[in-house]
């Protein structure tokens, strides 16, 4: 290109010319990959977008043994890789504030037909190497651990962290084929870490299905929500300041509801899409969570029911239980899986649902269904009568 | 506060280059710096607002957008968690207004974070990293004239120390 005379005054402006907050700005919508590429392209696009790449760690990586070699050991390469990188550039350690790494693996490594999930046999030196990222990582927020299969202990790698998070999120481990005692053993294994860490405010336990024993009033004294199962709930939720709720997991006990009550605040937004319920078991919810504004949740279908009623006729049934959520504004039914919902046919039977719901309910202000479609109660404009208005999600597929 | 927002109210705007637009104030307060500067001058409406930072054929390109933006509802705050999952979609006119040549490309971004119109940046800002997506380093290159400054024992070590975060 060519250069005028008078662009020694006014050089054409490029991408380098930009400054760094606003490179920055732009990087932001990028996917890691393509951060990667712009970080190997020169060396002022390597220092923004490495930042940028660094603070939100987020690996999903697949941790199947060989098919052909079951005895090898498995390296999660990915994992492994970005351990390796800020072990090499401990500067890149302290731009960290968000990290997310998930194993998964196949079906057949998982419990089928009620075996115990296959233990993974993993290559020495990774338990080390993440207890190293998570140690030098000492401004990470949020953190999220799914290591299926691993067998080790979560004590071996959080051991010694500095960081305090305000978001955790730990699962995916298994007890080692015959080690029942395992789960009995490290009992105090997530209580011991949960103590350390007073300032979190969200936490997820996929997979801890038992009480937790910690100390009420002492621990965890900024919970406000929690995702899990009842039964760790139960023993969470009693005097902290929860106010989102969702549970997953096996059918929550009345034992289990009636402390999830004694939250110091009452559940707000209570989430139950992890739980198949039927309308008697969510009138057994109502008794003890009464005031949730915001309830998710994914209704219990037989299949033989299916081909009796249509899936509007059992949303019905929904009719009897509202009237005990006295705060209800939102009702997202999306979860449940209805065959033969869509299209429509169905907005004058939503529409029926919404104003019966409504009248057990005064509170009802939304509703989305099965079908996807979003109603909300209120005026077409300005001097209107109030009624129920379908709105089509972009998600439903339709402009 | 009642005549500031008065809709038939002209606004003046004088840009680095000394050309003077004037505009309506719905139009020129799209821009979130003009709004506060003409709050703060109060009500002596022939004062021009001088803009340092801005030529003339930037900011006429600016006012086209604003003008044909002038009656978007205020954007909702968003949160700024889930940086990673924003979405690169710019709407039809946007994208149509959007089609120069890179150079006005980052005026228009760089004019639209100094004057402080969000929806402006965005869409600047999405256009980019649209044109960068899905591109090798040597491609990013070409297309924004950069030159590698790396030797290329740096260039395989930055590229395997990175390898984690690629798709594969």
């Amino acid at each position: 290109m060519l250069m005028d005379v008078d662009d020694e005054y006014h050089p054409p402006l490029d991408l380098l010319a930009l400054p760094n907050e606003t490179l920055t700005t732009i990087f932001v919508y990028l996917p890691p990959p393509a951060l990667v590429a712009l970080i190997r392209s020169c060396r002022r696009l390597q220092s923004v977008c490495e930042r940028l790449l660094y603070s939100n760690i987020d690996i999903e990586e697949n941790v199947d043994d060989d098919v052909r070699d079951p005895n090898a050991l498995v390296t999660p390469v990915k994992t492994d890789g970005c351990c390796t990188a800020v072990r090499r550039r401990p500067h890149l350690a302290t731009v960290i504030k968000r990290i997310s790494i998930r194993w998964t693996r196949s079906r057949r490594n998982g419990h089928r037909n009620g075996q115990p999930e296959v233990p993974l046999r993993l290559a020495p030196g990774i338990t080390s190497a993440l207890k190293c990222l998570l140690h030098m990582a000492a401004s990470t927020t949020t953190l999220i651990l799914y290591l299926a299969g691993f067998r080790g202990s979560y004590r071996e790698v959080l051991d010694q962290c500095t960081f305090r998070l305000r978001t955790l999120s730990l699962g995916g481990r298994v007890a080692a084929p015959g080690v029942h005692a395992f789960e009995v053993g490290a009992s105090s294994d997530i209580e011991w870490f949960l103590q350390r860490q007073p300032h979190i405010a969200h936490l997820h336990l996929p997979d801890t299905h038992r009480e937790l024993r910690l100390r009420s009033g002492v621990d965890l004294p900024f919970l406000t929500s929690f995702r899990g199962d009842a039964r760790a709930a139960a023993s969470l939720l009693p005097g902290r300041p929860v106010r989102a709720l969702a549970l997953s997991g096996s059918e929550p006990s009345e034992a289990a509801l009636i402390a999830c009550g004694l939250a110091r605040n009452p559940i707000r937004s209570l989430d139950l899409a992890g739980l198949a319920v039927t309308p008697t078991q969510l009138l057994t919810i109502s008794k003890h969570l009464t005031a949730p504004e915001t309830l998710r949740i994914r209704l219990a279908l037989r299949h033989t029911l299916h081909f009796t009623f249509s899936g509007m006729m059992l949303l019905s049934a929904l009719t009897q239980v509202l009237g005990a959520f006295h705060s209800l504004t939102y009702l997202d039914l999306s979860p449940t899986n209805v065959d033969g919902i869509r299209g429509q046919q169905n907005e004058t039977e939503e529409r029926s649902l919404c104003s019966s719901w409504a009248s057990v309910c005064a509170s009802l202000r939304r509703v989305k269904f099965p079908s996807g479609t979003e109603w909300t109660f209120g005026k077409e404009r300005e001097g209107g009568n109030w009624s129920w208005r379908p709105k089509r999600l972009p998600s439903a597929g339709r402009r | 506060m009642s005549t500031t927002e008065d809709k038939t109210r002209k606004v003046k705007l004088v840009t680095s280059d000394n050309e003077e637009f004037e505009v309506d104030w719905e139009v020129a307060t799209r821009s979130v710096l003009i709004k506060h500067m003409l709050e703060d001058i109060g009500e002596s409406e022939e004062q021009a607002i001088p803009l340092p930072n801005v030529t003339a054929n930037v900011l006429k390109k600016v006012l086209e957008w604003c003008e044909h933006h002038r009656k978007d509802p205020e954007p909702a705050p968003e949160s700024s968690d889930d940086n990673r999952k924003r979405t690169l979609e710019i709407g039809d006119w946007d994208a149509k207004f959007i089609q120069v040549d890179q150079e006005m490309l980052f005026e228009i971004i760089l004019a639209a974070n100094y004057l402080d119109i969000k929806a402006l940046l965005d869409v600047g800002c999405k256009t980019v990293a649209n044109m960068i997506k899905g591109k090798q380093p040597e491609e990013i290159r070409k297309m924004f004239n950069i030159v590698n400054d790396f030797t290329p024992e740096e260039e395989a070590q930055i590229k395997k120390e990175n390898e984690w975060a690629e798709d594969r």
